[in-house]
């Protein structure tokens, strides 16, 4: 079987649009004639074509390929299938498939060959020049005279693309109102809250790890202050200010001011 | 004040951008759309016939655009560059072709003629606003109908789809009288 120019190119299938673009390329690399079409020798070269091509087929982007290939094999099946049963009723199965896929490869060609007229006509248009529109909204005076006349009616699309410029205008008005506020945190000043807190709590001797985060300002919580207050209650732990302890795994850490310590 | 005139000036002004008839009425009172369109086309005349000018007037969809005359681009390109930048990959073209000569048209119909899954091109030209969503089709399912838009005409340089290329005539008949005819030729 001769495999086709199309290897000796080395091309992948990334390089065909679709499935019936490489049986397209097949047909015409062997000269075949599409309306008296072997399908059994297409449908070989396919089937050989994708096996060639087994180890760079990616299912997610090459499943069309892959159907197209077991479509194949279907009507190969009902081929040999017919010499075997029933001849007359598999033989006019077979035609019928092969029909079927003679006259989708003949309607996708269609548009295919299309396509060469429509690059000359993009081609030709081209050649026009204008220059581009005035209606910028920079150059507007900011008291303008002008008023614009509403039109009585306006189609839907207009509309849509009236309030797509509206919600872009104020999307950007927003952006450019909006500031971000960075926050700053010293350790020393959580420190501080911490005693701050403990001192004022001090009836009991320890509090859980959960109620001390409850007495700090809510305006200040944020997964920022949390990192600095668990670092700033190991900082306390390791100059002896205060105690942590947990009565189990997973239980709640409490933490406990040690007396007759001032902090400055 | 000569109506030919202010079309004329409205066109050169907004340029590429080009104006619906629509918009042109907002610009004269109380003139029904139809007179304004015979302006256009006593302008378009006009220019046509006046072999001193570089200007035409086409039509590309809903829009009129005044551009320059395509007999004089070589010369406008030797000291205008325009870059074109073309977006389209053969398999976006493809698509593009069958949603304009089908429209309104479905993936599915899409689907069905290049075999493969369209998602990714009809995005692509949604957002290259080439093709727009124009609702629902009637059918089971309901599937988003899409149809190509101004832009399209324009970038093809074509009034509408009645001008585009005509698709070659196949006679799906033959195919299906095959056996028939292989029939005869054993005969023979």
């Amino acid at each position: 079987m001769s495999i086709i120019k199309t290897n000796d190119m080395n091309l992948t299938l990334m390089d065909f649009d679709g499935p019936l673009d490489l049986l397209l390329n097949l047909i015409k690399d062997n000269k075949m004639d599409i309306m008296n079409l072997d399908i059994l020798s297409l449908a070989n070269q396919y089937l050989a074509y994708i096996y060639d091509k087994k180890n760079e087929i990616n299912i997610e982007t090459a499943g069309e390929y892959l159907l197209m290939a077991a479509t194949l094999i279907n009507i190969k099946s009902k081929k040999m299938m017919a010499f075997a049963d029933n001849f007359e009723t598999k033989t006019s199965e077979f035609d019928f498939e092969k029909d079927k896929l003679i006259k989708q490869i003949l309607e996708y060609k269609k548009y295919k060959d299309v396509l060469p007229k429509l690059i000359q006509k993009f081609n030709k248009r081209l050649n026009y020049f204008s220059k581009n529109s005035d209606n910028i909204e920079e150059v507007y005076p900011v008291n303008k005279n002008i008023s614009f006349k509403m039109p009585n009616q306006i189609s839907i699309d207009k509309l849509y693309k009236a309030m797509q410029n509206v919600f872009e205008n104020w999307k950007n008005d927003i952006l450019i109102n909006q500031k971000i506020i960075v926050q700053e945190l010293s350790f020393e000043d959580v420190e501080k809250d911490v005693i701050r807190i403990l001192d004022k709590k001090n009836k009991q001797s320890k509090i859980s790890f959960s109620t001390f985060l409850s007495f700090v300002d809510p305006i200040n919580l944020s997964n920022q202050y949390f990192v600095a207050c668990f670092v700033a209650l190991l900082e306390l732990v390791k100059y002896g200010k205060i105690l942590l302890f947990q009565k189990q795994m997973s239980d709640d850490i409490y933490i406990e001011r040690l007396k007759g310590e001032n902090y400055e | 004040m000569n109506n030919l005139s202010i079309i004329e000036s409205i066109l050169y002004a907004v340029g590429l951008d080009g104006i619906e008839i629509s918009d042109l009425k907002r610009v004269f009172d109380g003139i029904e759309v139809d007179i304004i369109r015979a302006d256009i086309k006593k302008l378009q005349l006009k220019y046509e016939n006046d072999e001193q000018s570089g200007f035409v007037i086409k039509f590309f969809g809903s829009k009129v655009l005044l551009l320059t005359k395509e007999e004089n681009a070589s010369f406008v390109a030797k000291l205008v560059h325009i870059k074109t930048k073309n977006p389209l990959t053969n398999a976006l073209l493809e698509t593009l072709a069958i949603i304009a000569y089908n429209q309104p048209c479905t993936k599915t119909k899409v689907q069905e003629i290049r075999k493969i899954d369209p998602s990714f091109a009809f995005e692509k030209l949604e957002e290259l606003n080439l093709i727009q969503n124009i609702g629902r089709a009637t059918s089971p399912g309901s599937p988003f109908l899409y149809q190509v838009t101004d832009k399209f005409f324009n970038l093809f340089g074509i009034k509408n789809i009645k001008q585009l290329p005509k698709l070659e005539d196949i006679n799906f008949d033959g195919i299906n009288q095959e056996d028939f005819f292989d029939a005869n030729r054993e005969q023979e």
